[in-house]
């Protein structure tokens, strides 16, 4: 009896365990796959000044721009001394200011460049910059991603936010295909990979860890090996806390998690407050110290999403994972 | 755990938060009043001007956001002769900018005076396009050679005023949707049913509206009651999905006038076709009248003011974060 329990309890152990981590088949680990981890990056948004009147002057105030701009650079060197990683994800207006503002003054703090093209060179697999748009105003993510591109920035495809939630609403079906843009000269640009699935409003974002290839508006949670644009998710994609990937790298620590797969979680930080909330870097710094021993022990990678989806691809097999918080 | 979804799932007021560092602590709530202002008395226009200034005071006093909804030509004639009122509109947080549009533009509902509907899609857009990146003639009802319509209140403002009003007959309203998708535009005003966050209509998306609350046709009534009754009919409205929103509605008109300058001009036995009598102007309401719709308009906000945790106030702006 008791040999036959543990055959038993083995094989619903690795049920439980493949169910948990939803369409995994749990083959990976043992084609040689390199061992579950967690892959981490912090990600800001700057927003358009009509929709965010708070942040406002930060696009619309040379000053206040300048303020923020050495808060983003500090940040950087905070993100880059603790070994982490930062996808800076810009919206059209903020990149408007940088053309505007990042005079030869300014540019002489960042090695004769501009701001968003110094944070793209300085450390790339730590610190990446991304197009952000709600598509609104006249721009989609072909305007700003070729806004990007002017400012020295080239694009690298990660779409940074867009709705999912609920089906009869999302707009990324249309991102599987070249995207044309909505302004002068009409940009054409190829998404690369999806992160920040959400919601109007982030009433019911649909969250999750992993990188897999949503197969349509109703199955967005389902792989589709057919498609070629993944999803990474940001799991509970916490502001300014750790609490939430605490608790994916205590899933994983504690075989929770379907083995050799790759699970990731972001941070979101709101880059306007970088300047005018003294709490924030402190907190950003917090957070890195916190999980230092989890990189310690290589349960935790700092890789910005561009790096996440080389890994995925190279290193992962493209192994898809999903699993909802 | 602080979760993004829980610091945002509060309320449609803390929709904001999505984008906003300054989350605003409200109880959970998913309902919200959206005040409308819509400006177009060209008939009136010191009036009208003053009007706004007046609403600007309101509702800067006691926090309450308004969307303030001009034509093309208001937006015209507050840029020439009142520039400080237009400044005044340009940078305030609370007051958010939008559009509408009135006869006699031709793609305005039941004024398709040059036979708009008949047009091929593609001349629709040439046409109205040229009408929104142009002044309009109000007696001729044909563009003008200066800049101005929608595309030159995005230029005067700085950003792209978010809400539109362009109620079109169906056949050209996907037209008068695209033109003004692609001049920015991101929310198309409907009433008459339940518009959900998010829904779309053609490339625009709709405005959340589950009940339009008409205010100036309630002088007398009590504000609180008005918007009490219209809050809890919200979340019940058919087909409607939370986060729900009243839109409670004004005219600058409905605040002096007995009728609207359009109305007066474009509707009441003064022909459908141009040329159009401008001469003819709608009687003021007495300074009764005037003062009523004032109190009116006046305990509305109020009202919304002393219950903004519960019953908070959104605005085109606010939506704009949250899709
Ligand atoms: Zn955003």
């Amino acid at each position: 009896m008791p040999k036959v329990l543990r055959g038993v309890s083995v094989a619903a152990l690795v049920a439980l365990v493949g169910a948990g981590a939803g369409v995994g088949s749990g083959d990976a680990a043992a084609q040689g796959a390199p061992p579950a981890r967690v892959y981490a990056t912090f990600v800001s948004h700057n927003e358009e000044a009509i929709s965010n009147p708070p942040c406002a002057p930060v696009v619309t105030q040379r000053e206040r721009y300048l303020a923020n701009r050495a808060a983003v650079l500090d940040t950087a060197r905070l993100v880059l001394e603790r070994g982490g990683a930062w996808d800076f994800q810009s919206e059209w207006q903020y990149l408007q200011a940088v053309a505007a503002w990042d005079d030869a003054a300014a540019i002489a703090t960042t090695d004769g460049k501009n701001v968003v093209r110094w944070l793209a060179e300085i450390a790339p697999d730590r610190i990446a910059v991304d197009a952000h748009s709600h598509e609104h105003s006249g721009w989609n993510y072909a305007d700003v991603a070729y806004s990007l591109q002017q400012l020295g920035v080239p694009p690298n495809g990660i779409v940074g936010g867009f709705i999912a939630s609920p089906a009869s609403l999302e707009v990324w079906t249309r991102l599987r295909a070249p995207l044309v843009g909505r302004r002068a000269p009409y940009p054409v640009w190829q998404a690369q990979a999806l992160w920040g699935a959400a919601s109007p409003g982030h009433r019911d974002d649909p969250d999750a860890t992993g990188v897999w290839r949503p197969r349509d508006p109703e199955r967005f949670f389902e792989d589709d090996p057919a498609q070629s644009l993944p999803h990474i998710g940001g799991w509970t994609s916490d502001e300014a806390a750790g609490d939430g990937l605490a608790d994916l790298l205590d899933r994983l620590r504690t075989n929770r998690l379907e083995p050799g797969r790759m699970y990731t979680a972001t941070i979101m930080i709101q880059q306007c407050n970088l300047d005018s909330d003294a709490a924030l870097q402190p907190a950003i710094a917090a957070i890195l110290d916190r999980f230092a021993p989890d990189v310690a022990t290589g349960d935790l990678v700092w890789a910005t999403l561009p790096t996440v989806l080389r890994t995925w691809r190279e290193e992962y097999g493209q192994a898809p994972v999903v699993v909802r918080p | 755990m602080t979760t993004r979804r829980r610091f945002l799932a509060t309320s449609l007021g803390a929709l904001a938060a999505a984008s906003w560092p300054a989350r605003r602590a409200h109880a959970a709530a998913d309902t919200s009043l959206l005040f409308s202002l819509n400006v177009q008395d060209f008939a009136w226009p010191d009036l009208s001007a003053q009007l706004v200034f007046r609403a600007l005071d309101l509702h800067e006093a006691l926090g309450i956001p308004v969307d303030i909804s001009l034509t093309t030509t208001q937006s015209d004639l507050f840029w020439r002769d009142f520039p400080e009122l237009f400044e005044r509109l340009r940078v305030s947080t609370l007051a958010t900018v939008c559009y509408h549009v009135r006869p006699p533009a031709p793609y305005h509902a039941l004024c398709d005076w040059l036979d708009v509907a008949a047009m091929s899609a593609g001349d629709q857009q040439a046409l109205v396009r040229r009408y929104e990146t142009h002044g309009l003639d109000l007696v001729s009802g044909q563009p003008s050679a200066a800049d101005g319509g929608y595309a030159a209140l995005v230029d005067r403002l700085g950003y792209a005023p978010p809400c539109v009003g362009i109620a079109c007959d169906a056949a050209v309203q996907a037209a008068a949707d695209t033109v003004f998708h692609d001049l920015g535009a991101t929310f198309g005003v409907v009433h008459g049913r339940a518009a959900n966050l998010g829904e779309r209509r053609n490339s625009l998306y709709v405005r959340p509206e589950h009940v339009d609350l008409k205010l100036f046709e309630h002088v007398g009534a009590d504000p609180a009651a008005l918007i009490e009754a219209a809050a809890a009919e919200a979340p019940a409205v058919r087909g409607g999905r939370a986060p729900f929103v009243v839109g409670v509605k004004m005219h600058d008109n409905d605040f002096f006038a007995q009728d609207s300058a359009w109305l007066t001009v474009y509707a009441s036995g003064n022909g459908r076709r141009p040329p159009w009598d401008l001469s003819r102007r709608s009687p003021l309401l007495d300074a009764a009248a005037q003062a009523a719709m004032w109190s009116l308009y006046e305990g509305a906000v109020t009202h919304a003011a002393r219950n903004a945790a519960r019953l908070p106030a959104t605005s085109c702006r606010t939506l704009l974060a949250a899709v």
